[in-house]
């Protein structure tokens, strides 16, 4: 055990028993006074038990003049020291960590199966960046299919099929679905084709009937507007061209090709 | 009023918490370090704690001030990722998917390690730096992040950075593979 003398009253005492405020060594009267003085000034004051190198700061053991060893700061006998180091490493820790590392590799074999509809939307967004309509509508269908709900999706999709001039799988689609919460840029330029679209095939509509009556001049002129206002459905221009080449007066019009004649 | 909030975001994140203080537990172990006291998780700042003598050796003081973080934030990546396309990108109903986003963003949201921990690898990596210890260099960079992070963290920077890293690097990814 070490002694030493306190900065005020001088006193001489064990240094276990005294405190530090402040950097000072004080006894325990002289201390209790400083810290009501500085409490007085509105402070907080910091009090520290002195540490005496040669007693354990855990259980008291005094090793005499010799020091204990010092762990973080903090002299300690060689019982209190291997308490410290000796922290066991809790069973439920280690099962909580393995559990997690399991709950990863079961959500990665999960998010597999999305893999393969995540690749598809990729490839899909792709080629209708490439305007390879057709493709990218096939690929966005497929997404759809595998259980996407996403009105991204939806809306990339109708746009390809639009784009690629096949109306009646867009209008499926659309017919599908009577809510939409996007209101973007993708929404707004999907419904302007959508309803460039629908007009055209109205038309057509009219065009047909017309050439059904036996009227292929208005009637031509019609399927001509419907082309011209929907260029991307090629089968509309062909329709033009075929009752066109209709003589004045012929009841039936000329068998129409595969894709027109939808009507919305 | 904030202190109802810390108890609500702890109880709500806890796994995150729990995982960091396990994984530096184990590796102050590793490290032969006196522990002086370990708390798994508590519903007020800091969540968690294990403390500890500091080493003063590089190698030991970087695994385990850096090792929580990594291994925090390559679990929320993980979690993250493996949700992220029928959560975000397809919109696939999937309850499963939004348990795993909640694991990874929670144990992205306590990835950071404690402001003293982070001073006291900080301290240490000049003089690792100059005995060219290639491990200095490595930890700079990500020193230099977590501590800028810690700096924000009355902003929530740590929660910051758990969002960003559980959204924005699957979204990257995507968008590069695609």
């Amino acid at each position: 055990m070490r002694r030493a003398g306190c900065v005020v009253c001088k006193s001489t005492i064990p240094i276990a028993k005294m405190y530090v405020i402040g950097g000072t060594l004080l006894c325990e009267t002289c201390a209790t006074r400083r810290a009501q003085d500085i409490k007085l000034t509105g402070k907080e004051p910091r009090i520290e038990r002195a540490l005496d190198p040669t007693i354990c700061a855990e259980c008291g053991a005094d090793k005499g003049e010799t020091e204990w060893l010092k762990v973080g700061g903090t002299p300690l006998c060689f019982k209190c020291r291997q308490r410290f180091y000796e922290v066991p490493f809790p069973a439920w820790t280690l099962v909580t960590l393995l559990a997690v590392f399991a709950v990863l590799g079961y959500a990665l074999w999960h998010g597999s199966v999305y893999v393969e509809a995540g690749r598809t939307l990729a490839e899909g967004e792709r080629l209708l960046a490439q305007k390879q309509y057709a493709a990218a509508a096939d690929d966005l269908r497929r997404v759809l299919e595998s259980g996407s709900e996403s009105e991204r999706v939806f809306l990339l999709t109708v746009k390809a099929y639009l784009l690629a001039g096949d109306y009646e799988h867009a209008r499926l689609l659309m017919n599908g679905r009577t809510k939409f919460e996007a209101s973007g840029a993708l929404f707004n330029e999907v419904m302007k084709t959508w309803e460039r679209a629908v007009k055209a095939n109205d038309l057509a509509a009219e065009a047909k009937q017309l050439a059904q009556a036996g009227k292929p001049q208005p009637a031509a002129a019609k399927m001509r507007e419907a082309a011209r206002l929907y260029p991307e459905m090629a089968s509309l221009e062909a329709e033009a061209r075929s009752i066109e080449a209709q003589p004045a007066g012929a009841a039936e019009p000329p068998a129409p090709p595969a894709a027109a004649g939808v009507r919305r | 009023m904030i202190a109802v909030l810390a108890a609500i975001f702890a109880a709500v994140t806890f796994p995150g918490v729990v995982v960091r203080e396990a994984t530096h537990l184990f590796l102050v172990r590793r490290a032969k370090l006196a522990i002086f006291e370990v708390r798994f998780l508590q519903l007020k700042p800091p969540f968690g704690y294990v403390h500890h003598e500091h080493s003063r050796h590089y190698l030991a003081s970087f695994f385990e001030v850096l090792g929580p973080f990594l291994l925090n934030s390559a679990l929320c990546a993980a979690f993250c990722m493996a949700a992220y396309l029928p959560v975000f990108e397809l919109r696939i109903y999937d309850p499963l998917a939004w348990l795993f986003y909640w694991l990874g963003l929670s144990l992205g949201m306590h990835a950071l390690p404690a402001a003293e921990e982070l001073k006291h690898l900080w301290q240490l990596t000049p003089g690792a730096l100059k005995r060219a210890n290639p491990l200095a260099v490595l930890a700079l960079p990500l020193l230099a992040l977590t501590r800028v992070i810690d700096a924000g963290r009355v902003v929530l920077a740590d929660m910051a950075y758990g969002v960003a890293l559980g959204l924005l690097l699957p979204l990257a990814l995507f968008r590069l593979l695609a």
